[in-house]
């Protein structure tokens, strides 16, 4: 009995000083459970920095709406058909919205219209349905596309080149397209706009299949040169190919940021390197961060109050040039570029 | 009329057709073809780009990085078996060799990278013995495996070499007139295999393995054990092919040598190697490299679409498994 009585003391004593003088508040927190699930599928690869700061878009999103649950899914590295199977498994789960990057508006047309005809509203981000742009009442029936507009990506790198190569006063002579998955919309796009604006100036340009692999692409970047030694404008296909064309370009005697002009497109610590070192002129940004985060936003408003977002979401072809490293490296470190 | 002089007699008596028929018989002779109309041909249409010198060792640069790999393949597929994770164990040891190179001496970090490569070999070889499943599949999954690992482990970014520059020096510094050391140690390592293969009991042993496999286990051959020392070798070999790019790029990327292990089969078939083993040379393996080299580089020297690359090594990969069988009926 002792015991008892000196441990309720104890007990009392206690809670006198870890809730000293004040009577307990209870402050009621409410909780909010999500109602609504949105899925988003992309063609990856989810393990690329590309796709992680999409995917960081989409759950800082969804990290300020309580109601709204994100499931990001996607294949590790691009592989075409495990992504249809994802957007199958998505469309299966019948989710309040789905987000979709239109990788190919022909394999995606019949199940992202069986999709909405089922009740789900969906989003295209990062790849357009062409369509959309060529013939609008053919199109893949979504609410609105949230991304780069291929063409014009490729056209803002050739005209930022052509621009920066005459504030140096160097004459562009020839301009070379890197693509590393030919037959790609996205990426044919974006060498339409680069060859396109090129041509309109007088310039020859032209693409080449570089291969997946950065080792064997730079080697065919090299080969092109010494066939065409008067290149002097070139866009490797995206940052493991300007890494490894950097690399080969010096070693071959050429000395890129003077006699050989590099840009490309997306970020990575290494192209940041060489902006800054002046071996690169710059590299576009698409500011795929967005592309998660406002689409998660628009379907939120469309699932819950019937808003109709603007059919085509740009944003944004941002160019990342030597003055903007530090910010921007800050940036990319944190998973937002 | 002395034994050399009955020898010489014998030998012009051959007549060109009888020539031609042993030469034919040869696994290496369509490779030996193909690389000198390939070589001609590409010389012909781009004169003054493609037979330069400097043009050549650059040729020789990238070949000496797939065929190293190659040589691994070669000896595993003659045994029999494929082992599709070459590639990523190359990209794999690429990134492990820059990261330990950081911390530690460059040749020690080279020793526990091969070590590590040679044991992601061994275990494709033991998944595919013991768990009874054809190599396509057991080298498939670890293929898909160890790229899913590095892509994990580096969130799909490239790394800076950072350590000294004994290894890459040794590997693939640049000498003149674009010569590196990996063009010499590919050519070593082609005559040590060439040797291994055609002299010595180990090299018999390979042949019966990739032959009849129960033949050869009725005349004493433990072929299991020769599967995983080739298992073992094609993946030390690709590591050291994943170091040497390393060493001459200075960086290493997760999407290097995203295809090569397809590259490195078409090479091996090109050069004579029969696709279910038992047959195939180390010299058809080294020329079939060259032939596929060759033509990613020549086709843009000559101003042809490069689109086309793909088209054309496929449509080499069937000319050469066609003429390996007819050779085969040949022989029987």
């Amino acid at each position: 009995m002792k015991k008892r009585i000196l441990g309720l003391g104890l007990s009392i004593l206690v809670a006198a000083l870890v809730v000293p003088g004040c009577p307990p508040v209870e402050v009621e927190v409410p909780v909010v459970e999500p109602v609504y699930t949105i899925r988003v599928v992309v063609h990856g690869g989810i393990a690329d920095p590309f796709w992680l700061a999409v995917k960081k878009g989409a759950m800082d999103a969804a990290g300020l709406i309580p109601e709204v649950e994100v499931i990001f899914a996607g294949p590790t590295v691009f592989d075409f058909e495990e992504f249809m199977a994802f957007v199958e498994a998505a469309i299966v789960a019948e989710p309040d919205g789905l987000i979709v990057t239109i990788t190919s508006y022909v394999a995606l047309d019949e199940p992202l219209r069986r999709a909405i005809a089922a009740g789900i509203p969906v989003i295209a981000i990062n790849a357009i349905d062409p369509r959309q742009v060529t013939d609008p009442p053919a199109m893949i029936p979504y609410l609105t596309y949230i991304g780069e507009c291929h063409y014009s990506i490729g056209a803002l790198v050739a005209k930022k080149m052509l621009e920066m190569l005459e504030e140096k006063g160097v004459e562009p002579k020839r301009a070379l397209w890197g693509n590393h998955h030919p037959g790609a919309f996205h990426l044919e796009e974006r060498a339409a706009g680069f060859i396109g604006v090129m041509e309109a100036a007088g310039i020859p340009a032209a693409q080449i299949d570089v291969t997946p692999c950065p080792v064997v692409g730079a080697e065919l970047l090299i080969a092109y040169l010494k066939v065409n030694p008067e290149t002097n404008m070139i866009q490797p296909a995206g940052t493991p190919f300007a890494e490894t064309f950097i690399v080969r370009a010096i070693e071959e005697g050429l000395d890129p940021g003077e006699d050989i002009f590099v840009a490309t497109i997306d970020l990575s610590p290494i192209v940041l390197d060489h902006i800054e070192a002046g071996k690169m002129l710059f590299t576009a940004d698409q500011q795929q961060y967005l592309q998660g985060f406002l689409s998660v936003v628009h379907m939120y408003l469309h699932i819950k109050y019937g808003f109709m977002p603007p059919p085509l979401i740009s944003t944004g072809e941002a160019l990342v040039t030597a003055e903007m490293i530090p910010e921007v490296r800050e940036l990319v470190e944190q998973g937002y570029r | 009329m002395n034994k050399v002089g009955a020898a010489i007699k014998k030998a012009v008596q051959i007549s060109p057709l009888q020539l031609f028929s042993r030469m034919r018989g040869y696994p290496g002779f369509g490779v030996i073809i193909a690389t000198l109309v390939i070589f001609l041909t590409f010389s012909l249409l781009a004169p003054d780009t493609f037979p330069t010198l400097r043009n050549l060792t650059g040729i020789f640069t990238i070949v000496s990085e797939l065929g190293i790999i190659v040589l691994g393949v070669t000896f595993l597929m003659i045994s029999g078996e494929f082992n599709l994770a070459v590639s990523s164990i190359y990209a794999f040891s690429a990134f492990l060799f820059a990261t330990l190179a950081n911390y530690l001496p460059s040749p020690l970090a080279l020793l526990i990278t091969l070590g590590v490569a040679g044991f992601l070999g061994l275990m494709c070889g033991v998944i595919t013995l013991r768990g009874r499943i054809p190599s396509f599949i057991a080298t498939l999954g670890m293929m898909l495996f160890i790229r899913g690992v590095l892509l994990g482990i580096t969130g799909g970014r490239s790394i800076t070499y950072g350590g000294d520059a004994i290894v890459p020096t040794m590997l693939a510094g640049l000498l003149d007139h674009g010569f590196r050391p990996s063009h010499f140690w590919f050519i070593g390592l082609t005559l040590l295999f060439w040797f291994v293969l055609t002299r010595t009991r180990y090299g018999n042993w390979v042949f019966a393995t990739g032959g009849v496999e129960e033949v050869a286990r009725a005349m004493g051959v433990n072929t299991n054990k020769v599967k995983l020392i080739n298992f073992t070798i094609s993946g030390l070999l690709a590591g050291l092919s994943g170091v040497i790019v390393l060493s001459r790029f200075g960086l290493a990327s997760p999407a290097f040598g995203i295809g090569l292990e397809l590259e490195a089969i078409a090479a091996v078939v090109i050069g004579g190697t029969f696709i279910k083993g038992g047959y195939g040379t180390i010299i058809g393996a080294f020329l079939g490299t060259f032939v596929v080299g060759m033509m990613r580089v020549g086709l843009i020297l000559i101003g042809a679409p490069p689109f086309w690359f793909q088209a054309f090594v496929g449509a080499l990969l069937i000319i050469a498994a066609i003429i390996n069988i007819r050779l085969r009926r040949l022989e029987m």
